[in-house]
């Protein structure tokens, strides 16, 4: 009935934002590895706002955001700086405006309370947010109705300011003060670890404790982290099917039993290739031929060339600024997948953390397979439209050769085979390359005889 | 419009609305009490002008609270107000097509609670009641619909996990149910979501129904915390789905909204029911330094965003249509939004400062939410003043023998019967000779704003429907007593 443009204009005090599918299905993904629905939709909600609303709120106050605190899957919000002012933002998908309900967590928690708060209305069904108002902390503490059914703070929607621009004006003149809050009492070892086992798969932990216990609990980052870790595993434990949400890992969010290279197989970066891809025979140290290549790199109209110079630069001796940039800028030009792969892989030998060389990760199989024991890594490199590219290797771990017939085989979201490779008699790695969508769900299955193993990803 | 003259109406009348035919203002109805209680008070006091009754219930509300002679008093007062909201509406969002005398009363519901309605409004600004409750008011029926509407695409489960605590009390209060049966109901609300969310990403609008187990999970959460809330009995999954369904039909009952046929909503609205804008009040001394100050600031902003301005603010365009008028892709309407949203700051900042430095105060940020409507209010004035100067030029030198028929019809406001008579024509005529002088009007104002903006109308597929609307509305309040000079 009324469009998105109308609604803009009906409450130009609001911050409007749209968002398209792409977005939403990469907030989707993030969510998915929570554990109950309830979980996975408040942490959806989170990353919207994380996704679409953070950047606004950079562009609209002209300072720097970031996004500092959320325990997505148990507590709606998340906090921010912005340039020098903290707020939360508190998501809800609630219909309407008559109420805003804060969790008692942003309130009470000395470390998380914040001066502001920022009241979002999500609407995923027609794909667009809304700021309709904040709230200051004082206002919270002294006009809001403490709500023991849900542990919120709450006001009336008329109570808020709804002119965000009076936020940005108050703050630069006259900033909100919050005074000396009393800390919540600290909680025993003993009391934090049982409280972490009981909490682990229960379905509403925030309100499976008394607050002055949960928010203690909550308040020490370690303590936290455990709890967040713990839920996660209840969670793969429980469901038959368990998914890594690759594009998290963008945001350094690795799944138990994913390690670093050198962590699975103690070994650099580079070693491992120089074991397993007889990577480059001669060894160049030469300047010239070094800025040959990368002049190749820029320059040549030859694919083949600058993925030829790329592997090239991924063995040279002494790492330079120049041979790094023009890798990246590799990366991210190269309409070829092949290509993509060759410079990533220098990268990864050159400047192994380097974010233009995407995250890879590996995991230990073990001997799940016919007693032989195999890892399979993944390699995720952010492409500029909106897509992933992905690379799966299988590697034999304390052998040197794989399995001759041992098979790399990926389903796409309705079970189909999608992409296979084969092991060969002296094979020591396969692999495969492809890229999807934010979203896209496969799986991945290596199988040799009759013993197969299944891992289910979600891009 | 029929509007109330005297003061002791105007406080005890309401208005009289036909359901059958969707209109309203059929008259006036007044409430004996009202009409008593207004004798009383004016007897005692009777220098008291209409804005000093207004003031003198709102101090009654704020005083007295619960007690409904202060507030049945505002809401008569604020007939006109929510009728005029309703109207504004329609004006602005053609695509509407609910039922006016339900919106009608969606304002008069806002109306029936001024201390919610006036709960930010500032005495020290001056604003006049009635003024300062438009805004509001026409909020309340907006948010109505837009909840209404939604509400039609939901599925029960996604009503009772999305409709807020609040508002979920209210129904409940107002369908009279007993404290326990409301403690119960918000407790169920509660161990619901708790227990039922979207599965899947798209689905949020037609959630199937909870499973066995979920019912029985809700059940269990239920009767874990029941005694929290002092609800002695014992659920079962049975008892949680019959709740369900007495609450989802609660819910949907008192949101639902009435639509109409397209047809219906697209009757053009009657001229005799056309409201002129509640008359601007006389500025004071400092109102008038404001704006002043406010138009110079304005003057300091980039032409481009002046220029936005006028076409938002002036005509009525939306920020999508600015963003097409502009030959940009409609997707960067975000552009223009950022830039308004940008004066607007720079404007609010620059205003506040003047007014500290000017009353050696520092303004809270309520009082600064209090000022910013009026920058808004000026920015509007000021977009619309130059095309209603280019509409006047146009009619003094183009269409001076059309100057008595728009003063009787418009100015006048007399009946086509009457225009026709006095000008010995057919009220064929007269209705032909209106439609000319708006294509006129209308041909005027498009070449003069293609112009000076340097912008094409023509690839905006409304534009002629906001500059239709903007000659209607001046129409009816342009300065005809000056015409003649």
């Amino acid at each position: 009935m009324l469009t998105l443009d109308e609604l803009t204009k009906a409450y130009a005090n609001h911050i409007w934002l749209e968002f398209d599918e792409a977005t939403q299905k990469k907030a989707w993904s993030h969510s998915r590895v929570y554990s109950n629905n309830t979980a996975c939709w408040k942490q959806f909600l989170n990353q919207l706002c994380r996704e679409i609303l953070i950047p606004e709120l950079a562009v609209v106050s002209e300072a720097e955001a970031s996004s500092i605190r959320q325990f997505g899957d148990t507590v709606e919000g998340i906090a921010i700086s912005l340039g020098k002012m903290r707020l939360v933002l508190i998501p809800s998908d609630t219909i309407d405006t008559e109420e805003f309900a804060v969790p008692q967590e942003w309130v009470d928690i000395p470390s998380w309370l914040a001066p502001y708060y920022l009241a979002v209305q999500i609407n995923p069904s027609d794909r667009w947010l809304r700021v309709w108002g904040y709230a200051t902390y004082q206002q919270l503490k002294q006009q809001g109705r403490y709500e023991k059914l849900d542990r919120t703070y709450c006001l009336e929607g008329s109570d808020l300011i709804d002119n965000l621009n009076v936020l940005w004006v108050a703050q630069e003149l006259s900033p909100v003060e919050i005074g000396s809050v009393s800390p919540l009492p600290q909680l025993s070892e003993i009391e934090a670890r049982d409280a972490i086992s009981r909490l682990a798969n229960s379905h509403a932990p925030r309100l499976a404790l008394d607050f002055v216990k949960w928010g203690a609990l909550l308040e020490n980052e370690t303590w936290r982290e455990q709890l967040y870790q713990q839920r996660l595993r209840e969670k793969s434990a429980s469901v038959s099917r368990r998914f890594t949400a690759l594009s998290r890992w963008f945001d350094n969010a690795i799944e138990q039993g994913w390690q670093t290279i050198e962590e699975l197989f103690g070994t650099s970066e580079a070693q491992l290739a120089w074991r397993y891809h007889r990577f480059g025979e001669e060894d160049i140290n030469n300047p010239k031929t070094i800025s040959k290549l990368i002049a190749q790199i820029y320059s040549s109209p030859h694919e083949h060339r600058r993925k030829l110079a790329a592997k090239k630069l991924g063995t040279i001796r002494t790492v330079s600024r120049e041979a790094v940039e023009a890798l990246v800028h590799l990366i991210k030009t190269t309409n070829s997948e092949e290509t993509r792969w060759t410079a990533a892989e220098s990268l990864w030998m050159l400047e192994p953390r380097h974010p233009a060389g995407g995250v890879r990760r590996g995991i230990d199989l073990g001997m799940l397979l016919s007693e032989k024991e195999v890892a399979l890594t993944v390699g995720i490199l952010p492409k500029n439209d909106e897509k992933v590219a992905i690379l799966l290797r299988v590697y034999p771990m304390r052998a040197s050769i794989l399995p001759p017939g041992l098979q790399l085989v990926v389903l796409d979201e309705t079970d189909k085979v999608f992409l296979q490779a084969q092991a060969r008699d002296a094979d020591n790695c396969i692999q495969l390359k492809f890229f999807g969508r934010y979203a896209e769900e496969f799986a991945v299955k290596i199988i040799l005889g009759e013993a197969e193993i299944v891992e289910s990803f979600v891009i | 419009m029929k509007k109330r003259e005297q003061i002791e109406h105007m406080f005890s009348s309401f208005m009289i609305v036909d359901d059958r035919t969707d209109s309203l203002n059929r008259g006036w109805q007044t409430d004996k009490s009202l009409r008593n209680s207004m004798r009383t008070l004016l007897t005692t006091e009777p220098e008291l002008s209409e804005e000093d009754c207004a003031q003198f219930w709102l101090q009654q509300v704020i005083q007295d609270r619960g007690k409904p002679l202060a507030s049945n008093h505002l809401c008569a007062y604020l007939e006109e107000s929510c009728c005029f909201a309703t109207l504004q509406v329609f004006q602005q969002f053609r695509q509407f097509n609910i039922k006016r005398v339900d919106c009608f009363f969606y304002a008069r519901e806002a109306a029936a609670n001024p201390q919610k309605l006036f709960k930010r409004y500032d005495p020290g600004q001056k604003t006049r009641l009635k003024t300062y409750a438009q805004y509001p008011l026409k909020s309340a029926i907006l948010e109505r619909v837009r909840i209404g509407s939604e509400l039609l695409k939901y599925s029960p489960p996604t009503l009772m996990r999305t409709i807020s605590k609040k508002r979920f009390t209210e129904v409940l209060r107002n369908a009279h149910l007993s404290k326990t049966k409301i403690d119960s109901c918000l407790l169920f609300q509660q161990c619901f979501r708790d227990r039922y969310s979207p599965p899947e990403m798209g689905t949020n609008r037609k959630l199937p129904p909870p499973t066995l187990a979920q019912w029985k999970a809700i059940a269990s959460d239920y009767n874990q915390r029941r005694r929290e809330f002092d609800l002695t009995e014992a659920v079962t999954e049975k008892d949680m789905e019959n709740l369900f369904n007495f609450c989802t039909t609660l819910v949907r009952d008192s949101l639902k909204i009435r639509m109409v046929s397209w047809e219906e909503s697209q009757n053009v609205l009657e001229l005799n029911q056309t409201v002129p804008p509640e008359t601007e009040e006389s500025l004071t001394e400092e109102s008038r330094q404001i704006r002043e100050f406010l138009v110079t600031a304005f003057s300091q902003q980039s032409s481009d965003c002046q220029n936005w301005f006028k076409l938002w603010m002036g005509l009525g365009f939306t920020q999508t249509e600015i963003a097409i008028a502009l030959g940009w892709n409609p997707g960067h309407q975000y552009k223009i939004s950022r830039a308004f949203r940008r004066c607007q700051t720079d404007l609010l900042k620059a205003l506040v400062l003047w007014i500290q430095e000017r009353f050696n105060t520092t303004l809270t940020p309520e009082q600064m939410q209090a000022i910013a409507p009026q920058i808004n209010e000026c920015l509007e004035q000021y977009c619309q003043g130059e095309f209603h100067r280019v509409l006047q030029q146009t009619v003094t030198r183009e269409l001076a023998t059309e100057v008595d028929l728009l003063t009787t019809f418009y100015g006048k406001g007399s009946t086509l019967e009457v225009v026709a008579d006095l000008l010995a024509i057919t009220v064929a005529d007269v209705e032909a000779r209106v439609k000319t002088i708006k294509q006129h009007l209308q041909t005027g104002l498009q070449s003069y704003i293609e112009q000076t903006l340097a912008i094409d109308l023509a690839v905006v597929s409304r534009a002629s429907h906001h500059l239709e609307t903007f000659i209607d509305r001046w129409l009816l309040t342009a300065p005809y007593a000056t015409f003649r000079r």
